[in-house]
């Protein structure tokens, strides 16, 4: 579904973890967090980020 | 011959590679269960453990509760990243 | 019930990028047993469009909702102030339900976000197999509970053709002999008797061949 819409599929992530692996948190969370930002941003967030920009300029033309 | 080297292929990530803004920091959301993995960040936060600060979690009774809208809603507004653990 | 599959996502973003406002509605019944076009999938297609409509640099203002059948007046009550405000509708119904909605709504674009694709049965969970033509003039008392219409390819009314082997059908070999499966049936029943007996030429009047149909009755 996100393939379709030119998401990478990757960007999503299922953990099996149990109460007493709070070590394993930690480290799920680290290594989540270093694959985000070796993908980058997500086109969503570049397209919304264009829209502000863009409403940004309309204000300040006002 | 070609055929083989087509199949060994990654699949491509469907996203167009561009310039990363420097002012930009991940934004990811993960999906914990109350029962399991809260507890475990919970616990991870007891033991002073580090983990990076993008990861903002949303607390689920149960990882059953997540649904396909929850994560598209995610997508939806702009993050970069989700995660479930349960 | 009615078995449908949602198109292409192209396909529909193609039909609703033009409007300024869309309402995407799913209808709770047949539909949405398939996963295909109920309230559920109505708001996974919202904000599909949604994100591609960012994605595009469009402003389209998407809404999602639903009823239970698109296809009944009284169902609609709940979500007329919805629609009256929708400049336009993707309806996940089947045909009928997309139709209705048009007929209802006679100034308001009207999109087919599903391909009705047959009158079927849960095989199993998420698998589907059509059961019923609709053909007007049911045959499924002599034919033990199978229908000819609707599961024979070629849809034969006095026993198998010269296709039949090992129970399948020469069409594909995942399809099962149909008739194969009335003698199976008969069998077990006791009643082959039936099979001997000649079916008469099928009157055909009551399928499609005799226009749109209509049922009315007559106590209300």
């Amino acid at each position: 579904m996100l393939l379709m819409l030119g998401i990478n599929p990757d960007r999503v992530e299922f953990y099996n973890l149990s109460a007493a692996q709070g070590p394993r948190w930690a480290e799920i969370c680290t290594e989540f967090t270093q694959k985000i930002n070796a993908m980058g941003p997500s086109p969503i967030w570049f397209a919304l980020q264009k829209k502000k920009d863009a409403s940004g300029i309309e204000k300040q033309a006002a | 011959m070609a055929i083989d080297a087509e199949k060994i292929e990654q699949p491509k990530s469907p996203e167009k590679v561009r310039d990363v803004p420097a002012d930009w920091k991940a934004n990811i959301i993960a999906f914990a269960c109350h029962y399991c993995a809260f507890a475990a960040a919970d616990l991870a936060g007891v033991m002073r453990l580090s983990y990076p600060s993008n990861v903002k979690v949303v607390r689920l009774p149960c990882t059953g509760k997540l649904d396909q809208i929850y994560l598209l809603r995610a997508f939806e507004r702009g993050v970069d990243g989700v995660f479930a653990a349960g | 019930m009615i078995i449908g599959e949602q198109k292409p996502f192209e396909e529909i973003w193609e039909m609703v990028k033009g409007h300024k406002q869309l309402t995407v509605f799913g209808c709770n019944t047949c539909v949405a047993v398939c996963h295909q076009g109920g309230n559920k999938e109505a708001e996974i297609m919202a904000s599909l469009l949604r994100m591609r409509a960012t994605q595009e640099g469009l402003e389209i203002d998407i809404k999602n909702g639903g009823i239970e059948r698109q296809c009944e007046h009284p169902f609609f009550e709940s979500a007329k102030a919805l629609l009256d405000q929708s400049e336009a509708v993707l309806s996940l119904a089947c045909g009928i339900g997309v139709q209705f909605v048009a007929e209802k709504y006679m100034n308001t674009p009207v999109y087919p976000a599903l391909n009705t694709t047959f009158l079927g049965d849960v095989k199993q969970d998420g698998f589907f197999t059509e059961k019923c033509q609709a053909c007007g003039d049911c045959v499924l008392g002599v034919t033990g509970g199978v229908c000819p219409v609707s599961r024979c390819c070629k849809r034969l009314f006095n026993g198998p053709c010269g296709g039949s082997s090992n129970g399948k059908c020469e069409i594909s070999k995942d399809i099962d002999c149909a008739w194969q499966l009335v003698v199976d049936r008969l069998q077990a029943l006791g009643k082959m008797d039936d099979y001997e007996k000649l079916v008469p030429i099928k009157d055909w009047s009551k399928d499609r061949a005799g226009g749109p149909r209509s049922f009315k009755l007559e106590d209300f």
